[in-house]
């Protein structure tokens, strides 16, 4: 089919409107949040219902069409930029239309959306109920639950609630070849047979198109109580993590990192965010605990646990929040990170996780090879402590132009994950592989464990029509 | 001066999502996160200002309510009051006989100025410092965006709808305060551990000789009804005439 006749073939399922040509519109579905990954496509589809997501799969399969399956375009590793080629066609199916709620069973706990629910939106939903959706992160007011699926995100809850892939009950996916494969049944138990949802849950688009979704929640914490403090070292701050363990017990919800770079460049670059503590300790924790009980007593027991940490020296100085005002100042700095670090100059980004023990031996070693390797420079290191994960970022050093910095990318990333890998870690914890690991997940990854993956994505998509050239190939 | 009398008052916290209790009697506020009033705790912050800038020696904080007003006296005391005052009271208190009380605690204190909020965010009354002005015959201004204290007087800018006003009034004086007077600090986890030495005392209404009879009975509380969703018009033409349906416009 030549493209203009595939064109009215699309307009007819989806309307004229929703189907875009236009290069100037479609610049804004080419390019990542970072405006590192840029590619093209001459088409962009913003269907609204699983019938049209079917339809257009099945015109794509019929004529070798790739498919770039997207959401809020919040991604981080490239998965969600399309590749097309005079050799191959490649479009790009946007979900931002699948917008729907579709079913919220306040007994089962449950909710089924369409995969392009803004997640700030479910969280809301889930709160004017009483309960809880947990997935939380700063993108949480642009990206989509379809994309937070297919990258199997984690977020600030995942200490106490696991990355998405535990808040799923079911989906409903749409095939290469336009068949809908659909388990929206909200069971927390059905052991029947292989639990196929598991394998479209951060497969990156590579394998369907997450067409709706069946959510877990949750009860709602009935307050939280929550604390900024300062440690002198990463070594204080696992201390500090074990006994806040000891103390709280699963209601510990949150234990963020930051270095003292980090909190100064959202103090520079982003100046309408309140800065509560000096910004030249070299550490802060963000530590959250979700009160599950009504007791007026809770940020009183927050304040007795530090007050103690403080007297042996475990943190240096602390923060509680005395309202919810003050709470959200604390998540706000964690959260504006990413972009005061976009705003800090050229820098090469990690997320990597590591057995929680192994956190400053990550840290440590990691800053000393590069420096090694390519100079000293600016080092954000921030991230989910509590859950292993760190995202480590090196600056530029003042001694090297951007280019050249930037053509270390490669190198940068192998010492980094080299680092990380082992310590008995892994090279991407939480944003994927997309196209920026893909090297990465061939050269760190038992054969044993490719030639499965191939396995499974031949076997789904022989004709390599999902997301072609994303994850693996 | 000697000392300035802050009051605070203890309310559901801003950002909770306001709940009517079932019989239409209050709202919930069983399991409710509870803060200090926001414009009070900014009272508060301009008089550690004050004391801190060599004007003012002493800050005392009093609040009226149940035994739970302690933990946001606490509060208080961890930003850097010297002392706390709780008259305790666990019922609903109304606005003419909070002044009251406070009328009785300012003759025991004798301060030269009294800071607080312009109005409480729970019953939006805006009542009480303008009462206790009355009660104290004390100089009054209210809405202030900036306060500068002088030998005996004090500079207030007010927000008033038509712009900024600037006062010039006598001490002893009756401020109540605006948000952008000033940006609360944020209390240290050391001024917590030091507040807990700082003295609270207790006081029962009924040695104040003040009645706590309320002057009004509440029929019912209700949620304002939901706002109803907007409609979308294609032109100017079209949005002139659905005014004019509605007899908004000639």
């Amino acid at each position: 089919m030549q493209q203009e006749a595939l064109c009215i073939a699309f307009e007819s399922i989806v309307g004229k409107q929703n189907c875009i040509t236009d290069p100037e519109i479609i610049k804004t579905y080419l390019e990542d949040w970072r405006g590192i990954h840029v590619g093209f496509t001459p088409i962009v589809l913003l269907p609204n219902s699983t019938q049209s997501i079917s339809q257009i799969m099945k015109i794509c399969f019929d004529n070798n069409i790739g498919v770039t399956p997207q959401g809020g375009n919040t991604s981080l590793c490239g998965a969600n930029i399309p590749h097309s080629t005079k050799d191959r066609l490649e479009i790009v199916i946007n979900s931002s239309k699948m917008n729907q709620i579709l079913e919220l069973d306040t007994h089962n706990q449950s909710l089924i959306v369409q995969s392009g629910c803004i997640l700030s939106t479910i969280q809301t939903i889930a709160e004017d109920k009483g309960l809880f959706f947990p997935l939380s992160m700063g993108a949480e007011g642009s990206c989509q639950i379809g994309g937070n699926i297919s990258t199997n995100a984690g977020g600030v809850n995942v200490l106490k609630y696991g990355m998405i892939r535990e808040q799923i009950m079911g989906l409903e996916v749409v095939l290469p070849d336009g068949t809908v494969f659909s388990d929206l049944k909200g069971l927390r138990k059905d052991n029947t047979g292989y639990d196929l949802k598991q394998l479209f849950i951060g497969a990156e688009g590579t394998l369907g198109f997450i067409t709706s979704v069946c959510l877990k929640l949750f009860s709602q914490p009935t307050s939280y109580s929550s604390a900024l403090v300062a440690v002198e070292n990463p070594f204080k701050a696992l201390e500090l993590l074990k006994k806040g363990k000891a103390f709280f017990g699963e209601n510990l919800t949150g234990f963020e990192l930051m270095s003292s770079s980090c909190i100064q460049a959202v103090e520079k670059y982003l100046p309408s965010c309140k800065i509560p503590l000096s910004s030249l300790y070299p550490w802060q924790i963000l530590i959250e605990v979700g009160n599950i009980t009504t007791d007026q007593n809770n940020d009183e027991r927050m304040v007795v646990f530090l007050e103690k940490e403080l007297e042996t020296a475990v943190i240096t100085d602390g923060i509680v929040a005395n309202s919810i005002q003050e709470r959200k100042d604390f998540w706000r700095i964690r959260h504006a990170i990413p972009e005061a670090e976009k705003y800090t100059g050229s820098a090469i980004y990690h997320d990597i996780s590591v057995p929680i023990s192994k956190i400053p031996e990550l840290i440590e070693q990691s800053i000393a090879e590069l420096e090694e390797y390519i100079g000293k420079s600016t080092v954000f290191a921030f991230g989910h402590v509590g859950d292993g994960n760190l995202h480590f970022t090196k600056g530029k050093p003042a001694s090297m132009d951007k280019t050249s910095f930037l053509n270390e990318t490669a190198n940068v990333h192998r010492i980094v994950h080299e680092v990380a890998v082992q310590l008995g870690g892994s090279f991407s914890a939480e944003h994927g592989i997309g196209t920026k690991l893909k090297n990465e997940l061939e050269h760190f990854s038992d054969p044993v464990k490719l030639e499965l993956l191939r396995t499974i994505k031949n076997s789904i998509d022989p004709k390599n029509i999902m997301n072609p050239n994303k994850l693996i190939s | 001066m000697e000392k300035i009398l802050v009051c605070l008052k203890r309310v559901v916290d801003y950002n909770v999502k306001i709940r009517i209790k079932p019989d239409e009697t209050d709202v919930v506020t069983e399991g409710v996160k509870m803060s200090i009033n926001p414009f009070d705790e900014i009272a508060l912050e301009e008089a550690l200002r004050i004391k801190e800038s060599g004007q003012a020696n002493e800050v005392i904080i009093v609040s009226v309510g149940p035994e739970d007003c302690q933990q946001q006296l606490r509060t208080g005391l961890a930003m850097g009051a010297d002392r706390a005052i709780l008259v305790e009271h666990s019922e609903n208190t109304e606005p003419l006989t909070v002044a009251k009380l406070l009328h009785q605690i300012v003759q025991q204190e004798q301060p030269e100025l009294i800071l607080l909020g312009k109005q409480a965010i729970d019953d939006d009354c805006n009542q009480t410092g303008q009462m206790l002005a009355e009660l104290c015959s004390y100089s009054q201004a209210t809405y202030a965006s900036k306060l500068s204290v002088g030998s005996n007087s004090l500079e207030v800018t007010r927000e008033v709808d038509q712009g900024l006003e600037t006062l010039e009034i006598d001490l002893p004086a009756i401020v109540t305060v605006d948000l952008r007077l000033n940006d609360p600090r944020y209390v240290k986890l050391p001024d917590i551990m030091k507040a807990k030495k700082k003295s609270l005392d207790v006081i029962n209404p009924n040695d104040l000789k003040i009645s706590m009879d309320p002057f009004f009975k509440v029929i019912s509380v209700t949620a304002p009804p939901p706002r109803e969703s907007g409609i979308k018009l294609s032109d100017a033409g079209e949005l002139f005439d659905a005014l004019k349906a509605k007899g908004l416009v000639d």
